[in-house]
């Protein structure tokens, strides 16, 4: 049932009124003449209202003539009529080819391009490949070769397995896969010794490869060799040198001492504020009644970019601050300085460490500053592989 | 007037017999209602009657009567009819030949 109507609409079609004694027998006429009749209402005892197509209106004359009725128009439906109301406007008809040439014309651009399956690389990194390479915002589609994009992308960032650049109307897909780093090898004939990472007290040792040295209970030194490569033969009178390898665990003392200062700048905000609007219209700024200087001396900002077809609209807000001295209780200062310094002391240990004590204490230097000083001991792997040369003509 | 009857008969008795519908072999009309509220006629020949309240139909060899509420021709072209309203009543009376 739709179709059909959208058929009338695109055709055209009249809405017509049917006044005579003779309604039923028009109708038998036009059914036998094949001229489709449609939504017929009787609206009174001599007049019919009805809908018929254009074309089949135009052979309506001789049929109203002999079948002694008249027929008036009331409304005219579909797209002919409305094209035809419009063909006086003609600003309006130029707008409208206007608009399409734009839509098309912009359809022929880049507009956007977006990255897909980087994980390592940034964004940044690969979209600067490609704007050398020729793929920008502004560029024509069929000028975007995606065969040249990926051979000179590749070759820029080796980091980079497989690229592809899709089209998909105005915006640009690319889609990038990452090289999987080759892990190191390691090679079974050479002579390797497992040394100490730090001063510790050893409590386990697995040893996988090689010969302890030392052994569970036993404080080493750093640089100590723990497990050796080195292997003599009981049988025969040299010696084999292998690859030694153990996971030692051992107790590890940290102690860290900082000075910190008891006087805290903190922010408060004035309620001013202003924004800085700068249009980028295709690389090119444009400050919108600023300048680039901020417009307070302290102040919190807070950038936001809006793109729109290649053109971005950068705004800045600046809240202006004031900055208040004030002088924090040595317990307060102590706390922030001991999680400060903890938190030092994690990125310094391995990641799988176990802390097995933490002692914090503090002294006041001066009015304004206390020394903070923590003492951590961890249970960590101390294991470091050396390689070392195997002596000139042995094994 | 008997051997004419017979004559006429032929075509239905070879539709019987070949078991081909009435509606494709003799012309007859085939009715087909949606509930009350759309009637759908094909092989009619004229429309003698249109009122909102009653359509009377010609067919082959019978006048048909629609009674009810509201009654519209929802499209006609030369062999079917498609009849719109509150049909409350059929009627189906022989032409007189």
């Amino acid at each position: 049932m739709f179709i059909p109507e959208i058929t009338r609409y695109l055709m055209g079609y009249l809405t017509i009124t049917v006044t005579g004694r003779f309604c039923e027998r028009f109708i038998n006429v036009c059914a036998a003449k094949n001229i489709l009749l449609w939504d017929i209402k009787r609206i009174s005892p001599h007049s019919i209202r009805c809908k018929i197509s254009v074309p089949a209106f135009r052979m309506l004359p001789s049929i109203t003539y002999h079948t002694g009725v008249r027929v008036h128009i009331n409304i005219k439906h579909g797209f002919p009529f409305f094209l035809k109301r419009y063909k006086k406007r003609k600003i309006a008809l130029f707008g409208v080819f206007a608009f399409l040439i734009l839509v098309i014309g912009a359809n022929q651009f880049v507009w956007h391009i977006e990255v897909t399956g980087n994980y390592k690389i940034p964004e940044e990194k690969i979209l600067s490949v490609l704007n050398d390479s020729g793929l920008k915002i502004g560029t024509l589609r069929r000028k975007i070769d995606p065969a040249e994009l990926k051979k000179n992308a590749l070759m820029s960032i080796p980091e980079l397995a497989w690229l592809w650049v899709d089209s998909n109307g105005s915006n640009v897909i690319v889609d990038v896969r990452e090289d999987i780093e080759t892990p190191e090898m390691k090679s079974i004939t050479d002579y390797v010794n497992v040394t100490a990472k730090c001063d510790a007290l050893i409590e386990k040792m697995t040893v996988r490869g090689g010969v302890p040295v030392v052994a569970e209970g036993d404080t080493v030194l750093a640089g100590t060799v723990l497990v050796t490569g080195k292997i003599p033969s009981s049988i025969r009178q040299d010696i084999r040198y292998v690859r030694a390898d153990a996971d030692v665990f051992a107790r590890v003392w940290y102690e860290k001492c900082e000075v910190f200062s008891l006087i805290s700048t903190t922010r408060h905000e004035t309620g001013k504020h202003k924004t800085h609007r700068t249009l980028d219209f295709f690389g090119k700024k444009i400050n919108i009644l600023h300048s680039d200087n901020p417009p307070y001396k302290n102040y919190d900002l807070n950038e936001n970019t809006y793109s729109f077809f290649g053109i971005k609209l950068m705004t800045r807000k600046y809240d202006e601050v004031e900055l208040q001295e004030e002088l924090l209780s040595e317990e307060t200062m102590a706390d922030f300085g001991v999680a400060q310094i903890k938190k030092k002391l994690e990125e310094e240990v391995q990641p799988d460490s176990v802390l097995k004590s933490f002692d914090a204490t503090h002294k006041v230097l001066n009015d304004t500053t206390i020394e903070v000083t923590v003492k951590a001991e961890y249970l960590e792997n101390i294991a470091v592989s050396v390689k070392e040369e195997i002596p000139e003509g042995l094994n | 007037m008997g051997r004419k009857k017979a004559k006429r008969n032929i075509p239905k008795k070879i539709a019987k017999t070949l078991d081909i519908p009435e509606d494709v072999m003799l012309g007859a009309p085939r009715l087909t209602m949606m509930s009350n509220r759309e009637l759908r006629i094909e092989n009619h020949k004229s429309i003698l009657e249109y009122e909102t309240d009653k359509i009377t139909l010609c067919t082959k060899d019978m006048l048909i009567a629609i009674s009810g509420d509201a009654l519209d021709i929802g499209v006609i072209c030369d062999d079917e009819i498609l009849v719109t309203g509150e049909i409350l009543s059929l009627e189906f009376s022989k032409i007189r030949s």
